[in-house]
C-alpha cells in the first residue's frame, strides 16, 4: 500500500514537473521583406547650374552627409516583423543605392523612416570617414534643439558648399540637428494617396530613399511647385550679416520672411500650414532641411518633427 | 497599444497574493518567534520503530520576565493519537521550564510507530531561549536531516522511543523574515521573497518592481535561492505575484555581505528561501482573488514515511485583460510538487520541483507578438543521510530549464545540470564544521532571429555578449563554526570556484569571515569580512541569459561590514551597521552608463564602491502591535575610463516604516511607508560622445508612497480558517520620477479571499 502510493505520488509529482506549456517559437506567417535603400544626388557632385536657378546663382556643394535610421512599416493593418532601429550616415554625392535596412512585414503598410542624429554605433555607408563620424557625433545645440530637456544632439545633415554669381562666392556650412524627424506618407503628386505596400508572403519588395540637397534653395515649402533660388542667402550675409562670404544660419536668423520673399502662402504644404516658422532660418532650418530625403519616385512626403520624449 | 501601456495596465492589473496563512496554531508560532525561541530538531528511531512527528511548529514563547539565554529539555509523552498525554522537565529552571512545557501541551503530533502500528512514545526535546535579537528565530521545524537522528539517550524501552530536538542558529551576518511575519507585512502580498525590499541595504530601482541593488551591488549580482537551487527570477511578469507559493517558503534570509562560503558565483548578497518541513498530516491552503486562484495541499503517507506536497498557481488574466484590451494576452502560472520518503531512519529522500511561467503579448491582425515571455523549471532529487549523531549530509542533483523570450520573436535557453553535496559535522557542542563540493553545466542557446536585419548593431551585440556555449562551474567550501564561550562565535571559511565558458576559463578563491562578539546581556557586536566572485551577469537576471564574456575576466566584490545588534525595551531589536563594498570588473552595465538601456549589450566593466550605514529597528508585526523601521544612507559610485561618478540607481536615502496592528476580533490592519531619495539625474546621450559624468549631479525628485493592509480573519474549528485581505501598494498613488521621466503610478491593489485547513 504505501509502495503504491508512492508510486501515485511519483506520477503525479512527474505530471507536474512536466511542463504543462512553453513559450511558442516564432510561429508567424513568412513576411515579405523590404530591402531600403539611399541614393545620394548627382547634383552633389555636379553642382546647380545657374540656369537651374531662378537669380542666376549656381551652386556647388563640398560635402553632403545625411544620417538616416529607424526605417519601420507600420499601420493598422500591417504587422512589422522586426525593428531595424538603427542608424546610418550617407554620403550624399554617392548616387548609387545603399543599404539602409532591411525590413520584414505583412499586410497593408505605411513606410517611415527617420532623419536622426547618428549613434556611436551608426554604420557608417560608403564615403563617409570616421573622422567625419567623430564630428557628426559630438554633442553641440542650437536655438531649435532644447539641451536643458533632451541635452545636446548630434548633427543629422551636414551641409556644406558654396554659390557663386558674376564672380561673387558665398559659402555655407550648416549642421542640422533636430533629431526625431519622422518621414512617412510619401506621395506622388498633390492629392495623391499616400503609398501604401501591399506585403504579401514570400515577396521582395525595394524601397529607395533619395537625397536631395537642393530643397534647401526652395522658395517655398511645397516641393512640387517649389523652385531654386540663392539670392536671400546672399542678402543674409551682405544686409543681414557680416558681409564675410560666409552664410550662417545665424545670419539667416535675422532675416523676417518677407526679407527672404517668402510669404505665408509658401510655409504652406498642401493644407497642413508649418508652424513657428517666422524667420528665414526657421523657413529654411524648420521647413527645408527636413525634406532632404524622400522616397524615390515620389514628390513630397510627410515631416514630423516630434518632441524628444515622443516616438 | 504600446509595450509602455501594456506594463502599465499590468501594473495597475495584477494583484498581488495575500499571504497563506498558518493554520490555527500559527499564533502560537508566531507569538513565540517574536520571542526568540527556537526549538528545531531531531528524531530517534530504532529498527521497526517510526518516531513521533510533529505536526505544528513547536515554538515556544520568550517568557516577559525572563533575561538571557537557556535550554530547558521536556520529556514529552505522546499517546497512540500522537496527542500530548504529559510534559516533564528534566533540565532547565523556570521561568524558562515553566514556559516550555506550557508550549509543548499544545504540540500535535504523528505517534509514533511500532511495526506500523500507532504506539505510545516519550520523546525528549531541548528547547533553546535566546534572549531577543536582530535576527528572527526560524520557526521551529525538525529538518529533514535530522528528523532521522539517531537516539541520544541510549536504546529505546519499546513501546517507548525517546527523540531529541536540536537547534539550527542562523549566522550573524543574515536578516531573516519568517513567513509568518512576511504575511502582516502590507505591500508585501505575503510573498517572502517580496519583503525584503524593506530590509537596510537594499535600495529599490523603481518602486513595485521588485529588483533591488544591495550595498551597491545591482539586481544581476544578487542570487536567489530556494533551497539551494537557483531561482533565475521570483516574480511573475516582473511585478506580479511569486512564483514559489507563499506556503512553501518558510523563511526567507538576506545575506547582503559577507555570506556563508555554502554560497558563491554572486558578488552582490544573497537571497536564500527555506521551505517549510514536510507535514504529515492533510492540510492546505489557497486563495482566489480576481485575477488568479492557487492552492497548496500536502499530506503524508506510509504510515508517516512519506509526504507529498503539490500547489500551484494560476492566473486567468488572460480573460480580465480581454475584457478591457482584448488584444492583450497575459498569462502566468507556476507549480510546485515535492514528496520525501524517509527510506530508513537515516535516509530520506526528496523529489522536488517548481517552476513558473509567463506570457505577455498582443495580437495584431491576428499574428501574436510576444512582448515578455519567460519560464523555468526546476527538478532537485534529494538524499539526506545521517552518519552519525551530528553528522549530516546532503546530496542533490538539479535539472534545470529556463527560456527567455527576447527581441525579433526568439527565445533564449539554458539547459542546466547541478549537483552539490553539503556536510555538516558538529565537533563539538562549540565547533561545527562544514563543507561541500557543487558544480553546475549550463548549455545556452539563443535563437538567431528568423525575421531581422543582420547587420542592426543591437543584433550583432546581442550575438557577441550571448554566443550558444557550454558554461561550467564548480566550487569547493568549508568552514567552521566556533564558538570559544557563550559569548562569541567566529565563523571562518574559504571557497575555490573554477568557471568556464567557451574556451575562458578562470579561477577564484574566497575567503570568509564573520563574527559576533556578544559584549553584554542586550549588546553583541558583528562583522563580517567577505571575498566574493561572480561570472559576467546581465544587469537584471533573466532566465536562459548569460554574458559568454567570461574571458573579460571575473566580477569581484571586496565585503565588509560592522555592526552592534542591542535589544531594547517593548522587544524591540536594533542593529546599526557600516558597511563598504568594492567592487571590480563589475558588469554593471545600466549603473555604470549614462547611456541607458543603449548600454545594456555591451561588456562594459567598471570598478566601483558602495558604502554606507543602515538602522534596523524590528517589533515583530506578529504581535498586537508591531513593525518595522528600516534606515539606509550610502553612497555608490562607478568608475570607468578613469572616472568616477554616482552609480545610475544611487539613492542617498532610503526608509521603511511598517506597522500592522491587531484590532481585535480577527480585525488586523498595517500601513507601511516608503521613502527614497531621487538617483542622479541622468542627461540622456542618445549614443553621443558623452561629457564626464559629475560626482555630483542634479537627481531625480524623492519618493514616497504608502501601503496598506486590512484582514478580517474566521476560525472554524481548530484547524480551519478563512481570511477576507486588502491589500494596496501604492495606495496614496505616488507617481515616481526616473531619469527625468515620470512614470506611474505603480500602483498594485489586491483584494481576495483566502482559507486553509
Amino acid at each position: 500500500m504505501k509502495w503504491s502510493m508512492a508510486l501515485l505520488s511519483c506520477i503525479v509529482c512527474a505530471a507536474a514537473i512536466a511542463p504543462s506549456s512553453c513559450l511558442p517559437a516564432d510561429t508567424r506567417p513568412a513576411p515579405a521583406r523590404i530591402d531600403v535603400s539611399v541614393s545620394g544626388s548627382p547634383l552633389v557632385t555636379s553642382g546647380i547650374a545657374s540656369d537651374a536657378m531662378t537669380d542666376g546663382w549656381s551652386v556647388s556643394f563640398d560635402r553632403v552627409l545625411v544620417s538616416l535610421g529607424n526605417a519601420s512599416v507600420d499601420g493598422d493593418a500591417c504587422t512589422n516583423y522586426s525593428e531595424a532601429d538603427y542608424r546610418r550616415i550617407f554620403d550624399a554625392s554617392i548616387v548609387q543605392p545603399k543599404k539602409l535596412a532591411t525590413l520584414y512585414g505583412l499586410g497593408t503598410c505605411g513606410f517611415v523612416f527617420r532623419e536622426i542624429n547618428p549613434s556611436l554605433d551608426s554604420v557608417l555607408s560608403d564615403g563617409v570617414s570616421n573622422a567625419e563620424m567623430t564630428t557628426m557625433i559630438t554633442p553641440g545645440h542650437d536655438q531649435y534643439t532644447d539641451a536643458a530637456k533632451q541635452g545636446d544632439t548630434g548633427i543629422t545633415v551636414w551641409f556644406r558648399g558654396n554659390a557663386q554669381k558674376a564672380g561673387v562666392t558665398k559659402t555655407f556650412d550648416w549642421s542640422y540637428r533636430l533629431r526625431r524627424v519622422f518621414v512617412r506618407d510619401c506621395v506622388a503628386s498633390h492629392g495623391a494617396s499616400p503609398l501604401r505596400l501591399s506585403l504579401q508572403g514570400g515577396d521582395t519588395l525595394a524601397l529607395d530613399i533619395e537625397l536631395h540637397p537642393e530643397v534647401l534653395f526652395h522658395d517655398r515649402l511645397d516641393p512640387i511647385t517649389a523652385q531654386l533660388r540663392f539670392q536671400p542667402f546672399a542678402d543674409a550675409d551682405d544686409e543681414f550679416g557680416n558681409k564675410d562670404g560666409a552664410v550662417t544660419l545665424d545670419e539667416l536668423g535675422n532675416m523676417t520672411l518677407e526679407n527672404a520673399g517668402v510669404s505665408v502662402a509658401d510655409i504652406t504644404i498642401d493644407d497642413a500650414a508649418v508652424s513657428n516658422i517666422t524667420t528665414f532660418e526657421d523657413f529654411v532650418y524648420l521647413g527645408l532641411f527636413p525634406q532632404i530625403a524622400r522616397l524615390a519616385g515620389t514628390a513630397a512626403c510627410t515631416i514630423e518633427v516630434k518632441d524628444f520624449r515622443e516616438d | 497599444m504600446t509595450i509602455v501601456a501594456v506594463t502599465a495596465l499590468l501594473a495597475l492589473a495584477v494583484t498581488r497574493r495575500s499571504t497563506a496563512q498558518a493554520p490555527a496554531t500559527s499564533a502560537n508560532v508566531s507569538a513565540s518567534v517574536s520571542a526568540s525561541a527556537n526549538v528545531t530538531g531531531s528524531a530517534s528511531a530504532t529498527n521497526g520503530l517510526v518516531p513521533p512527528r510533529l505536526l505544528s511548529s513547536p515554538a515556544v514563547e520568550y517568557p516577559v520576565d525572563a533575561n538571557g539565554d537557556a535550554v530547558v529539555v521536556l520529556l514529552v509523552t505522546v499517546d497512540d493519537k500522537g496527542a500530548v498525554e504529559s510534559v516533564a522537565a528534566v533540565k532547565g529552571e523556570d521561568p524558562f521550564a515553566a514556559a516550555a512545557i506550557s508550549a509543548a501541551k499544545t504540540w500535535k503530533f504523528t505517534p509514533a510507530f511500532k511495526d506500523g502500528k500507532p504506539i505510545r512514545s516519550k520523546t525528549r526535546f531541548s528547547v533553546g531561549f535566546t534572549a531577543p535579537k536582530i535576527e528572527p528565530a526560524p520557526i521551529a521545524s525538525p529538518s529533514a536531516s535530522t528528523s532521522a537522528a539517531p537516539a541520544t539517550g541510549g536504546p529505546p524501552k519499546v513501546p517507548s522511543a525517546e527523540v531529541v530536538i536540536e537547534g539550527t542558529k542562523l549566522p550573524p551576518t543574515v536578516t531573516s523574515l519568517s513567513k509568518v511575519e512576511v504575511r502582516e507585512l502590507p505591500g508585501a502580498f505575503g510573498d517572502p521573497f517580496r519583503a525584503i525590499e524593506i530590509l537596510p541595504g537594499v535600495t529599490p530601482i523603481v518602486s513595485g518592481l521588485p529588483f533591488f541593488y544591495v550595498r551597491g551591488a545591482p539586481p544581476g549580482n544578487v542570487g536567489y535561492f530556494l533551497d539551494g537551487v537557483r531561482v533565475p527570477y521570483l516574480y511573475h511578469v516582473g511585478l506580479g505575484p511569486s512564483v514559489i507559493h507563499p506556503g512553501m517558503v518558510d523563511r526567507v534570509d538576506l545575506y547582503p555581505g559577507g555570506y556563508p562560503a555554502r554560497f558563491g558565483r554572486f558578488a552582490g548578497g544573497i537571497v536564500s528561501g527555506e521551505t517549510a518541513e514536510p507535514r504529515h498530516d492533510f492540510h492546505g491552503e489557497g486563495n482566489i482573488r480576481l485575477f488568479d486562484a492557487g492552492a497548496l495541499v500536502e499530506s503524508g503517507f506510509a504510515d508517516g514515511k512519506g509526504s507529498i506536497l503539490l500547489g500551484g498557481r494560476y492566473s486567468y488574466t488572460a480573460l480580465i485583460v480581454s475584457l478591457i484590451a482584448k488584444d492583450v494576452q497575459l498569462d502566468y502560472r507556476d507549480f510546485q510538487a515535492r514528496i520525501t520518503y524517509d527510506v530508513t531512519d537515516k535516509d530520506r529522500l526528496t523529489a522536488f520541483s517548481f517552476g513558473a511561467y509567463d506570457l505577455l503579448g498582443q495580437k495584431q491582425n491576428g499574428i501574436l507578438n510576444i512582448l515578455f515571455g519567460a519560464e523555468f523549471y526546476r527538478l532537485d532529487l534529494r538524499w539526506d543521510h545521517t552518519f552519525a549523531k551530528n553528522t549530516v549530509m546532503r546530496y542533490a542533483v538539479t535539472l534545470g530549464w529556463d527560456q527567455t523570450h527576447i527581441a525579433d520573436q526568439r527565445n533564449a535557453t539554458d539547459k542546466s545540470l547541478g549537483s552539490r553535496l553539503e556536510l555538516s559535522h558538529e565537533i563539538s557542542k562549540r565547533t561545527t564544521f562544514r563543507a561541500g563540493v557543487d558544480f553546475v553545466l549550463d548549455a545556452y542557446q539563443a535563437a538567431l532571429p528568423t525575421y531581422a536585419d543582420p547587420e542592426n548593431p543591437d543584433t550583432q551585440r546581442f550575438a557577441a555578449l550571448f554566443p550558444p556555449r557550454n558554461d561550467l562551474a564548480g566550487g569547493v567550501w568549508s568552514d567552521f563554526v566556533f564558538k570559544p564561550d557563550d559569548n562569541v562565535e567566529i565563523t571562518p571559511g574559504v571557497r575555490a570556484d573554477f568557471f568556464k565558458s567557451g574556451t575562458a576559463t578562470k579561477q577564484a578563491v574566497d575567503p570568509r569571515l564573520s563574527m559576533r562578539f556578544k559584549v553584554s546581556k542586550d549588546v553583541s557586536i558583528i562583522h563580517a569580512y567577505g571575498l566574493a566572485h561572480q561570472p559576467p551577469s546581465f544587469f537584471v537576471p533573466v532566465p536562459g541569459l548569460a554574458p559568454g564574456s567570461l574571458g573579460h575576466g571575473l566580477q569581484t566584490a571586496f565585503q565588509t561590514s560592522a555592526g552592534v545588534e542591542v535589544s531594547l525595551p517593548w522587544e524591540v531589536t536594533g542593529t546599526v551597521t557600516g558597511f563598504h563594498n568594492a567592487f571590480f570588473g563589475m558588469t554593471d552595465a545600466i549603473g555604470s552608463s549614462n547611456r541607458g538601456f543603449d548600454a545594456a549589450l555591451e561588456d562594459i566593466r567598471a570598478s566601483g564602491r558602495a558604502f554606507g550605514g543602515e538602522l534596523f529597528l524590528r517589533k515583530r508585526l506578529t504581535k498586537n502591535l508591531g513593525g518595522f523601521l528600516s534606515y539606509t544612507i550610502s553612497r555608490s559610485t562607478r568608475t570607468l575610463d578613469g572616472r568616477t561618478y554616482p552609480a545610475t540607481f544611487d539613492r542617498t536615502h532610503v526608509a521603511s516604516l511598517a506597522v500592522a496592528y491587531d484590532l481585535g476580533r480577527k480585525w488586523r490592519i498595517g500601513t507601511r511607508f516608503v521613502f527614497y531619495t531621487g538617483a542622479p539625474k541622468v542627461v540622456q546621450q542618445h549614443g553621443l560622445l558623452a561629457p564626464p559624468p559629475t560626482l555630483s549631479p542634479d537627481r531625480d525628485p524623492a519618493f514616497y508612497r504608502v501601503d496598506l493592509r486590512l484582514e478580517k480573519r474566521w476560525n472554524f474549528g481548530e484547524k480551519m480558517w478563512l481570511s477576507f485581505v486588502v491589500e494596496f501598494l501604492n495606495a496614496t498613488l505616488h507617481k515616481e520620477v526616473v531619469q527625468g521621466q515620470e512614470i506611474g503610478p505603480v500602483t498594485i491593489p489586491s483584494i481576495g479571499v483566502e482559507g486553509g485547513f
